[in-house]
């Protein structure tokens, strides 16, 4: 029989095992629906390793949660009022650095996948996802690891797939260093007058290149450039600030 | 004479669900918004309100606080498919139907229930909600 005197501190069967705290994942909640964010802060209180310090329903409201709780991660709407696609979560990961951003989303289109990857996002989990793909992609997004739910793999193997197919109708088609300034230019709006006075190149060459790098990319309008540009950092923070309140 | 309110914006679901429901001893009303469901609530009293959770002038949470809050008598089921939320048809088991339907027992329904669901699953959580006064959640 062991005698309760004969065990020491230091008696462990493995003296050098510490037990792991639990770790509880600290999340800010953003959506513009309340009823989403009630309901997505409901389920997720549910699980002992996951506690909701905020949610928010504007990206504004957004940023200023995130600076005071300094959460493990945000996960966050693509769509939010006067901010949609990938610039909510760019001015989140711009914002506050520190902070992992996980999209949850309505839309599963490549575009919006690539946008919110570009933009920095952690990982991106569809609204019609299963509860236990969510959660799963929580944990692993908080943990710093790239998370996507079941589906989105296949659009984007699908997407590489047909570009590798098709490589004349990729976005990875080269762009030189003059085509890049006049796509950035063309974006911010400036006429072809003066990108030409800018570069010290005459206008018909800038109407020649800008004919075909749209071409090229497949980019119908100035508002796609604007896209593409902001998709691709072809613009400074600054830049893509002045885009935004543009809009 | 068991009366039900069904308050959802499509009208196939309201319409299917007054026929299914209506005898001749249940009357049966429809209303296409959550104005319109608690104005006839104010004109009538039902027992049960059967409300969707995405209508297009209140979400169902706050439809069902504020029933609630005037009417505590009546029991409240609450039914979603996913909302209008860019999701193209019903998904019973996706987190946004479930994170809706937890909103709504949050806000105090009685029982909440996927769409789409079938005549005899209805059935039974009406039992139910009628039966107890136990809380059902997702």
């Amino acid at each position: 029989m062991i005698q309760p005197d004969s065990i020491s501190a230091s008696d462990a069967i493995w003296p050098d095992f510490v037990r792991r705290q639990a770790e509880i994942t600290r999340l800010v909640l953003v959506d513009d629906h309340p009823v989403v964010r009630e309901g997505l802060c409901s389920l997720l209180s549910l699980e002992c390793d996951l506690t909701i310090v905020g949610d928010a329903g504007d990206i504004e409201t957004a940023i200023e949660l995130v600076r005071h709780h300094e959460p493990d991660l945000v996960i966050c709407d693509l769509n939010m009022p006067g901010c949609s696609g990938g610039l909510a979560v760019r001015k989140l990961c711009r914002e506050c650095p520190n902070t992992r951003v996980l999209v949850l989303t309505a839309h599963d289109s490549l575009e919006c996948i690539r946008e919110s990857f570009g933009a920095g996002a952690i990982g991106y989990v569809r609204k019609d996802a299963l509860r236990a793909d969510l959660l799963a992609a929580v944990r692993r997004a908080a943990a710093g690891t790239q998370a996507t739910c079941r589906g989105v793999g296949d659009i984007v193997i699908r997407s590489w797939l047909h570009e590798l197919i098709t490589p004349q109708s990729s976005v990875n088609t080269p762009l030189d260093e003059e085509d890049r300034q006049i796509l950035r230019l063309i974006a911010l709006g400036v006429p072809t007058w003066r990108i030409a006075a800018d570069l010290g190149r005459g206008v018909k060459v800038v109407e020649k290149v800008r004919a075909s790098v749209m071409r090229r990319l497949n980019l119908q309008s100035t508002a796609a450039v604007a896209r593409f540009a902001v998709r691709y950092n072809l613009l400074s923070d600054q830049e893509v600030d002045q885009l935004v309140s543009a809009e | 004479m068991p009366r039900i309110l069904i308050i959802d914006d499509e009208t196939f679901v309201r319409e299917a669900l007054q026929r299914v429901l209506s005898s001749n001893a249940t009357t049966v009303i429809g209303a296409a918004d959550a104005t319109c469901g608690l104005a006839a609530l104010g004109q009538s009293p039902v027992d049960l309100v059967i409300v969707d959770v995405v209508l297009p002038d209140m979400d169902g949470a706050a439809a069902i606080r504020q029933i609630r809050r005037d009417y505590p008598a009546v029991r409240i089921i609450a039914i979603s498919g996913g909302g209008n939320i860019g999701l193209d048809s019903y998904r019973p088991e996706a987190i946004a139907t479930r994170a809706l339907l937890a909103a709504c027992s949050a806000a105090g329904a009685h029982a909440v229930l996927p769409k789409p669901f079938e005549t005899a699953e209805l059935r039974a959580v009406i039992d139910q909600v009628f039966s107890t006064a136990q809380t059902y959640s997702v």
